[in-house]
């Protein structure tokens, strides 16, 4: 449900201990899909802010989904 | 704490009529945090966490919610007593615990949604009071001001020394959970 991570800031990064949006999902599971999917509809905007925002979630899920594989 | 990202513009669609969808969203994620509370309340906390706390006093943690606009907030208390700083730590594992799992379910259904929304925010603890709808706790400076780790904590906790009516306690980083990988305000 946790993952260590650096979560980027403004100012850097803050290495600290992040929730993830898959719980206890297992890997392979559509819920995962459907979530990923879900948050990119929600920030589908191309104000450059929310660009940036958007990147950062899905290279946290790609994160999420990388530390799944590796058990 | 946690709010939806992006809720600039949310009231209206892609054709830029005004659209309320979201309402259904924000009230969806509501009842998700209520439902974890009474998960928490009426089993994780009496049937499985109890025999952790029994030392602490005969009272269980109390775990409530509110929610304000796009913004929820859960908490996980205890009554405010004296006690030994492994005791402080260990009794703030357990309610940062309680409401990580509160928080956690909020950002799992969140996007599933027919309007989706993101949300994210932080899990920290300390000193808090709280009587619904009221929550009272020490000013906090977020750790998007400073550039080292450190300095973000030590920064903080010179942040909350400067209120004589708060007890600092140090923040341990499991008591930290950041709830997205998103930038901070």
């Amino acid at each position: 449900m946790a993952v260590s991570y650096a979560v980027p800031l403004k100012s850097g990064a803050l290495d600290t201990i992040v929730l993830s949006p898959y719980v206890d999902i297992a890997p392979g599971v559509d819920e995962r899909i459907v979530i990923r999917r879900g948050m990119l509809r929600a920030m589908d905007n191309q104000d450059l802010r929310v660009v940036a925002k958007r990147n950062n979630t899905m290279r946290f899920l790609d994160h999420v989904e990388e530390m799944g594989r590796a058990g | 704490m946690l709010d939806a990202l992006g809720l600039k513009g949310i009231w209206r669609g892609q054709d830029g009529h005004y659209d309320m969808s979201a309402l259904d969203t924000l009230a969806g994620v509501e009842e998700t945090a209520a439902g974890m509370i009474r998960y928490v309340t009426q089993a994780l906390i009496p049937h499985i966490l109890r025999s952790d706390i029994w030392n602490y006093g005969d009272v269980l943690p109390e775990v409530q919610h509110l929610a304000f606009s796009d913004t929820i907030v859960v908490t996980a208390t205890m009554p405010r007593c004296e006690r030994g700083k492994e005791e402080q730590r260990h009794l703030d594992s357990i309610l940062v615990d309680i409401a990580c799992q509160c928080a956690a379910y909020v950002l799992r259904e969140s996007p599933k949604k027919d309007r989706p929304l993101v949300y994210r925010g932080v899990v920290t603890c300390g000193d808090l009071k709280v009587r619904t709808p009221h929550f009272l706790g020490p000013a906090m400076r977020p750790p998007s001001g400073t550039n080292r780790p450190t300095e973000r904590s030590c920064g903080w906790r010179r942040a909350l020394r400067q209120r004589p009516d708060t007890t600092v306690r140090t923040v341990r980083m499991s008591g930290r959970a950041w709830l997205s990988a998103t930038q901070s305000r």
